[in-house]
């Protein structure tokens, strides 16, 4: 059926395993005390939904376009809408500074959120590295106490 | 050439009612119909777009023309422009969500939706033409409400998943995805009936006991006025300590969107109501294996192409992820029915000629 031969799956039968499974899971979880969250991860920032959220900001960030009002019909909805246009006009010399304001503020969260981004980033890979010269050390450790006295004496001697 | 017009509370692009309408529009005109689309709330106008109050000129009391009613939600000014249509008149049903899963949060979604399940009684019995259905679900609904059996069909909703395969993904978002942890997706806007507790739930034993470095991707945008959702979701993930590894999108592009399915290594969908739910088309197409809770239209839109269970239990939705993940020949097996359902039943190709076809007695 998918062309690399394989047995066509019996659905039933896989799920009846896995409720099997589950079901031996959630008696396991039942007698083990709960874990803590895990603390030891290090702080880790939200980053896709701060992005997402900034993207709904910028959306908003403009002010002065005009509603769209979908609950008006017909004359109602030309009335409201020259309203709309009136007051919006009105209001420039506010709304345009806070505009302008909104989208230099954006602008700025997003530089600071992209460089966050990059910071967590290399933290993470610089610990990655620490935890794998940790274990280099621990394995070398492990290797100079399985040698002999004598042999590590040679070796101290040589070394010297 | 008939004079066709089709009618919806909304129609924006990036909505599946908005995209099954949009593409409805483009598919009868490339027929060679006058075809114009009609609303009170436009996202996004094109030439063909029209407000309601123009669609008694448009018809212009043809009693060839068709009109075709999109219902998804209580609208009394569609109704009553629907009954008073002297034409031919279709209906599609696209389902309408029960108005109890918006209980207790702000906005009149209560009574719309109410509305709108009460409307379905009025479409049922108003003699229409013809029923058009996203699913045997939503067409056991009419049936049930009283519409002729005789004149429904069942006519999956058009899709961008065309234009999805066309783009290039967002390879920044590609890039971020790919270090190393299990991303488990679901896409759909942020309402009750879409069951992200469930998910939150079913996430936090999948994080415990299974896979530590995994993320939950929810993709989807947050419902206007529903902000306390979000908040009662994002305590939930806290309160369970995985806030940090669950993800809410607003606002995704298609190209990210289609990041995220590439990257994805299971759909997972807990929804408590679906009238069909493209996304799980989407995830089919896009070769994204699926667990999802049987609710409603679900289990007839997966078919044998997922791991569908009768119950939200979180242990079950954990172990179906887990397996789905580790086992590499269920994995592909899963893909692979989900590729064949898709071209089998709902690519955009099929669903013309489907719709096509139940069209043809009245506009040929």
């Amino acid at each position: 059926m998918s062309g690399t031969n394989q047995p066509d799956l019996d659905l039933d039968e896989l799920k009846a395993r896995i409720r099997e499974q589950a079901a031996s899971m959630r008696e396991r979880a039942a007698a083990a005390t709960p874990l803590p969250p895990d603390g030891s991860s290090i702080w880790s920032f939200n980053w896709l939904e701060v992005k997402s959220r900034l993207k709904i900001a910028a959306g908003l960030a403009q002010l002065g376009v005009m509603p769209l009002l979908p609950r008006f019909h017909g004359l109602k909805r030309r009335l409201a809408l020259a309203a709309s246009r009136i007051i919006l006009y009105l209001t420039r010399f506010l709304t345009t500074r806070q505009s302008d304001f909104n989208v230099c503020t954006l602008d700025a969260l997003r530089g600071m959120g992209e460089a966050l981004h990059a910071i967590e980033t290399r933290l993470v890979q610089q610990q990655e590295q620490i935890r794998l010269l940790e274990a280099t050390i621990t394995q070398l450790q492990l290797r100079v106490a399985s040698i002999g006295p004598i042999r590590r004496s040679e070796l101290e001697r040589k070394a010297s | 050439m008939t004079r066709i017009a089709i009618v919806s509370l909304t129609i924006s692009r990036g909505d599946a009612v908005g995209n099954d309408a949009l593409e409805m529009g483009r598919v009868l005109s490339a027929h060679g119909h006058n075809v114009a689309l009609f609303s009170s709330h436009w996202v996004k106008k094109s030439e063909h777009s029209r407000d309601l109050a123009e669609l008694d000129d448009f018809l212009a009391g043809d009693p060839e023309a068709v009109l075709i009613y999109h219902h998804l939600v209580g609208w009394a000014a569609g109704l009553d422009q629907l009954r008073r249509a002297a034409c031919r008149r279709v209906v599609k049903y696209h389902n309408v969500t029960p108005g109890r899963f918006f209980a207790g949060f702000p906005g009149d979604k209560v009574r719309i939706c109410q509305l709108g399940r009460e409307q379905l009684r009025d479409l049922a019995q108003a003699d229409c033409d013809l029923y058009l259905s996203a699913s045997l679900y939503n067409q056991g609904e009419l049936i049930d409400a009283g519409a002729p059996p005789e004149r429904c069909a069942v006519v999956p909703p058009f899709h961008h998943i065309d234009r999805l395969n066309q783009l290039q993904a967002d390879t920044g978002l590609l890039h971020r995805l790919d270090d190393g942890h299990t991303n488990l997706l679901f896409v759909g806007r942020r309402a009750p009936h879409k069951g992200h507790r469930f998910l939150i739930d079913a996430f936090a034993v999948y994080c415990e006991y299974y896979d530590r470095n995994s993320r939950l991707l929810l993709v989807g945008r947050e419902e206007h006025k529903l902000q306390s959702y979000s908040n009662l979701l994002r305590e939930q993930a806290s309160r369970l300590g995985v806030l940090d590894k669950v993800f809410f999108i607003d606002g995704a592009t298609d190209a990210e969107l289609k990041a995220y399915y590439q990257r994805a290594a299971v759909f997972v969908l807990a929804s408590e109501h679906e009238g069909f739910c493209v996304p799980l088309v989407e995830a089919m197409a896009l070769q994204v294996p699926i667990v999802a809770y049987g609710a409603a239209a679900v289990p007839h839109t997966i078919g044998d192409a997922g791991l569908v269970w009768d119950e939200p239990d979180p242990f079950l939705l954990a172990q179906s992820i887990d397996t789905v993940v580790r086992d590499v020949s269920v994995r592909r097996s899963l893909t692979e029915r989900g590729r064949r359902r898709y071209q089998q039943l709902f690519t955009n190709q099929r669903i013309e000629r489907d719709f096509l076809h139940a069209l043809r007695p009245l506009a040929a």
